[in-house]
């Protein structure tokens, strides 16, 4: 593994006080501020491997500054900066695009909504010959259904009061759907959801609360 | 009877704190993980190459648009990837 100096874990708001946690190695987590943002960085003398322990750890930290701070976009594990210099130009550069991924994620949580949709997976593939008009109205059509996923029909229905923001993704036949919601509608959420998948029969594994991994900035 | 078991189950799939290993790599994978590694090439104790490798592991659909991937291997499968690549990479 190569030499690292900051390991980045976070990008928030500057908090208003101290942070008093420790990194995947113990290390203590200091803030890296530049313009109106933060990052919470550990020092380390090499980049983490990831093992499952490690990556459990790193999403332990993740867990605890989703607790203690309004919002907080998590940064891609094994994300290394040579040094505060190198991090404060990327925060400035990225200066208008993180702040609104922040915003978009203030005050709220990732519920995770998974099924297997073997409805959707074997649906016709959009074409892609003809006019240019034909393409892309199958490619209009194509995106319309890779979001829709008839298999949760009525979950979606039911907790889509909550819903700030959505991601559908597919794997084979598994249909993952990424739910932003406000931290105050977990529980509300999870008996909507709960209860719409035993009324209607709906097979579905609802995990959460998580920070917003499957959202903001990359 | 029925409804307190049901009520259980729930709690544990939801209030589970450490989460699965399937929530863990599916997060993780969602944002990104990123390897990195250096190489030095020496000859004669003598230091020539040095390379500073970076790999991104990332679930694909976060990273290229919606569909991209799919098209990009229908067409290459269909040997149109010459005649359509000005398309296919115009896509946003």
């Amino acid at each position: 593994m190569s030499a690292c100096a900051l390991l980045v874990y976070a990008v928030c708001r500057p908090p208003g006080k101290r942070m008093q946690l420790a990194g995947i190695a113990g290390e203590p987590l200091e803030i890296v501020r530049a313009a109106d943002l933060a990052a919470v960085t550990g020092e380390r003398r090499r980049a983490p491997r990831p093992t499952v322990a490690a990556m459990r750890r790193y999403d332990a930290v993740q867990r605890a500054l989703a607790d203690q701070l309004p919002a907080v976009l998590p940064a891609r594990f094994g994300t290394c900066m040579g040094s505060v210099e190198e991090l404060a130009f990327v925060l400035r550069a990225r200066d208008a695009s993180l702040r609104a991924a922040l915003r978009e994620v203030r005050g709220r949580v990732q519920m995770t909504l998974r099924s297997a949709d073997a409805e959707t997976a074997r649906g016709a593939p959009a074409t892609d010959r003809g006019s240019g008009l034909a393409y892309l109205r199958s490619r209009a059509a194509g995106a319309a259904r890779s979001r829709e996923v008839p298999a949760l029909a009525p979950v979606l229905s039911a907790v889509t009061r909550w819903v700030r923001a959505e991601r559908v993704v597919r794997y084979g036949q598994v249909a993952s759907v990424y739910h932003l919601i406000p931290r105050g509608s977990v529980q509300a959420y999870a008996n909507a959801a709960q209860q719409a998948a035993d009324a209607t029969g709906v097979r579905m594994v609802l995990t959460g609360p998580f920070p917003a991994y499957a959202f903001g900035a990359q | 009877m029925a409804r307190s078991a049901r009520q259980e189950t729930h709690r544990v799939v939801h209030d589970n704190r450490d989460g699965s290993l399937l929530d863990l790599v599916d997060n993780l994978l969602n944002k990104g993980v990123l390897l990195n590694g250096e190489l030095t090439i020496s000859l004669a104790n003598v230091d020539l190459i040095y390379a500073r490798l970076s790999v991104l592991l990332c679930a694909a659909d976060f990273l290229l648009p919606s569909g991209e991937t799919q098209v990009r291997a229908r067409l290459r499968t269909q040997k149109q990837a010459r005649e359509h690549a000005g398309r296919v990479d115009a896509l946003p």
